[in-house]
């Protein structure tokens, strides 16, 4: 048997038998099925979020952030109003502003619509969110405290406990133990200088990858308590899923079923309702805005072809006078250059139509030229300053990936409302300013139009002052939905 | 190979149709047993509130002798709302949503009535008695807002085309609303 076989083998033997360990534990830790309880309408202790958990086989989906919005509203913290028939149209009203004895994750639910309202009220599909990594931010954040209530109640305990990391951490030592076996070999057999070491760096990482692997968090799973509020929380779901009008409720239903639509929600058994409610990325196209003091669509158009597009002044000077120098050159060149060349065969089939379309695209280039260095001499020496809320922020151009380095950002986009139309393009941003403003905020940006270039940007504290407590008041702001109020 | 015959056709087309008539039927019906099923266990459901509120009720107006015997019509109001209740527990939903609207006022009355005795006030057992009732009282608005919910989702299979076909050759009837008093209703505000 050759060597390499053996090392090889030996090293793939031992990776391989701790994946198996792995892939045992994950299978013996799986949450069990739990059977439903009959149907009914009797709700339990748990807040709908835990209720989600338990109920959704200890996965937690959106529906815990969700059915833990409803639920605010089904206990009068918030109000659901649906103006029309359709209910995307619905806005959040905020009925008590500082609410008290809320769990953790309502609070962040909480939080989350009173951070975004103005004078109290925002429209639902505005709760969505504009920032990957926030919104990532803020479910790991809601899955933590969701995940540690329902542990606290008892309902709900780590996937893999003390034992299985300790099975899985002496497994990986045994594997390491292979693989530095396997690199000893090699080692001894080629010329390395310091086998001992190569072995043991060898062992010593192969133990902190699987090890470190063993340790992560893979979810949670049942406890003898949580079967039996799933099972409840199952029957409760049966009770719902059979009244066909319950799943076609929308969130201003509240007002007439309470607690009861939240708790649809987070079993699942509300399909209008969960539809409308967007707690994930929202669309970068048509994005809410409440600058100006009332909530609007603007719908954003992003640039994407025109090279000029976000460049800065020099590189458009460098490409203006490119285009005026070939301009030139085709013009004043190009045609004595095709009629000497007539002789050759191959040039004279073609001189015909090639002699005035290399003399047009001279022309062009000139005009062009001509063109660009006007507009970016006017965009320099004339720029327009701009007041509105950031929309939306993300990266339009990075730098190529290279081995050593990832790519690297170097222009983003900014879509800007200011107010003045429901419809805007998006400016091309320095990719350094955008660490200095986010999505929500009043910035004051001055600006190229032509380049659609940012070159300045400061920051300014919100126009209007976040939600405000009030009771039906007649004076709120006011949502216009698809351009009317 | 010889060809297939008109007839062959014509009939391959009607057997399919009867085919696909008999599976609507079948679906249609089961989906309409489940409806029905569904209007029953949600009655069921009213049902067992509503009991669980008459055996609150001796209990409540034996509390309420202790501190209020002189109290005698109210307390008799209540007792005989109770009775009339219980006695049309097999009546229907309109029968019975009216003697339940009943005993709900006169227990309206005796709880008005517990304001001007500040010792029945303070006493525990009429306090917990109280508090059961109203968590009775909110189950059972609860119970009827699902009953209501499928007898009209009952109601509106059976009387819109085409399931109304098979409801009328199967024997479906209509189901009654279980109505609540009109001062209950008031203070539900919907804005849509």
């Amino acid at each position: 048997m050759r060597p390499w076989v053996i090392e090889v083998g030996l090293g793939a033997l031992s990776v391989g038998a701790w994946l198996g360990l792995y892939a045992v534990m994950l299978l013996v830790t799986r949450p069990r099925g739990v059977a439903a309880a009959p149907a009914t309408q009797d709700l339990g202790d748990e807040p709908p979020a835990v209720a989600s958990l338990v109920g959704n086989g200890w996965d937690l989906t959106e529906d815990a952030a969700e059915a833990t919005l409803l639920d605010l509203g089904g206990r009068d913290i918030l109000e659901f109003r649906q103006p029309a028939n359709d209910p995307t149209h619905t806005t959040v009203h905020i009925l008590q502003s500082n609410p008290t004895g809320l769990l953790p994750y309502e609070r962040r639910v909480f939080d989350r619509v009173s951070g975004l309202a103005v004078g109290g009220l925002l429209p639902l599909t505005a709760l969505t969110f504009r920032d990957q990594k926030q919104a990532q931010a803020w479910w790991k954040g809601l899955r933590g405290e969701v995940v540690a209530d329902a542990r606290a109640r008892g309902l709900s305990q780590r996937r893999f406990g003390r034992t299985q990391i300790a099975i899985l951490t002496a497994g990986a030592a045994v594997a390491a133990a292979g693989i530095a076996v396997a690199v000893g070999h090699y080692a001894f057999r080629g010329d390395d200088d310091d086998p001992i070491g190569t072995i043991i760096a060898a062992g010593v990482v192969g133990f902190l990858v699987l090890a470190g692997i063993g340790g992560r968090n893979v979810g949670e799973r049942d406890t003898p308590a949580g079967r039996e509020a799933a099972a409840r929380w199952l029957g409760v779901k049966a009770w719902l899923r059979a009244h066909d009008s319950f799943a076609e409720l929308p969130p201003s239903a509240v007002a007439v079923w309470d607690r009861y639509l939240g708790y649809g929600a987070a079993l699942g058994a509300t399909r209008v309702s969960s539809r409308v409610i967007d707690l994930g990325m929202g669309n970068r196209r048509l994005v809410w805005s409440s600058f100006g003091g009332t909530w609007h669509r603007v719908r954003v158009r992003y640039p994407k072809f025109w090279p000029r597009y976000g460049r800065p002044v020099p590189i458009l000077v460098l490409r203006a006078v490119l285009a005026l120098a070939v301009g030139y050159a085709l013009v004043r060149w190009w045609r004595p250059a095709i009629s000497e060349l007539s002789d050759l065969d191959s040039v004279r089939r073609f001189a015909g139509p090639l002699s005035p379309a290399g003399f047009a695209l001279g022309v062009g280039l000139l005009g062009y030229g001509a063109y660009a260095i006007v507009r970016v001499v006017v965009d320099a020496i004339v720029p327009v300053r701009l007041t509105g809320q950031v929309l939306w922020i993300e990266v339009w151009r990075q730098t190529a990936r290279k081995e050593d380095s990832p790519p690297k950002p170097w222009l983003h986009y900014i879509a800007i409302d200011d107010g003045r139309s429901d419809r805007t393009v998006a400016w091309g941003l320095p990719s350094d300013y955008a660490l200095v403003c986010d999505t929500g905020q009043t910035v004051t940006v001055t600006i190229r139009r032509w380049s659609r270039r940012v070159v300045a940007l400061t920051t300014a504290p919100p126009s209007l002052p976040p939600a405000a407590p009030h009771d039906r008041v007649d004076h709120e702001p006011k949502v216009m939905i698809d351009g009317s109020e | 190979m010889g060809s297939i015959g008109a007839g062959t056709i014509i009939g391959g087309i009607a057997c399919l149709v009867v085919v696909v008539l008999v599976i609507w039927i079948v679906v249609s019906y089961n989906r309409l047993v489940r409806q029905r099923n569904q209007v029953e266990a949600s009655w069921a459901q009213i049902d067992v509130q509503l009991k669980r509120r008459y055996d609150l009720i001796p209990n409540l107006v034996e509390t309420v002798k202790g501190y209020a015997a002189h109290e005698k019509g109210t307390l008799e109001a209540v007792i005989q709302a109770r009775s009339t209740a219980v006695n049309a527990a097999d009546a229907g939903p309109a029968g019975r949503a009216e003697a339940e609207n009943v005993l709900t006022q006169t227990l309206g009355r005796l709880f008005a009535l517990a304001e001007a005795y500040p010792n029945l006030k303070a006493n525990e057992n009429f306090a917990a008695l109280q508090a059961e009732l109203g968590n009775t009282e909110d189950k059972i608005a609860y119970s009827r807002q699902f009953y209501n919910s499928a007898v009209q989702s009952y109601n509106n299979a059976i009387q819109t085309l085409p399931t109304n076909i098979i409801a009328g050759m199967t024997g479906f009837k209509a189901k009654e609303y279980f109505e609540t008093a009109e001062g209950e209703r008031g203070p539900v505000q919907v804005r849509f």
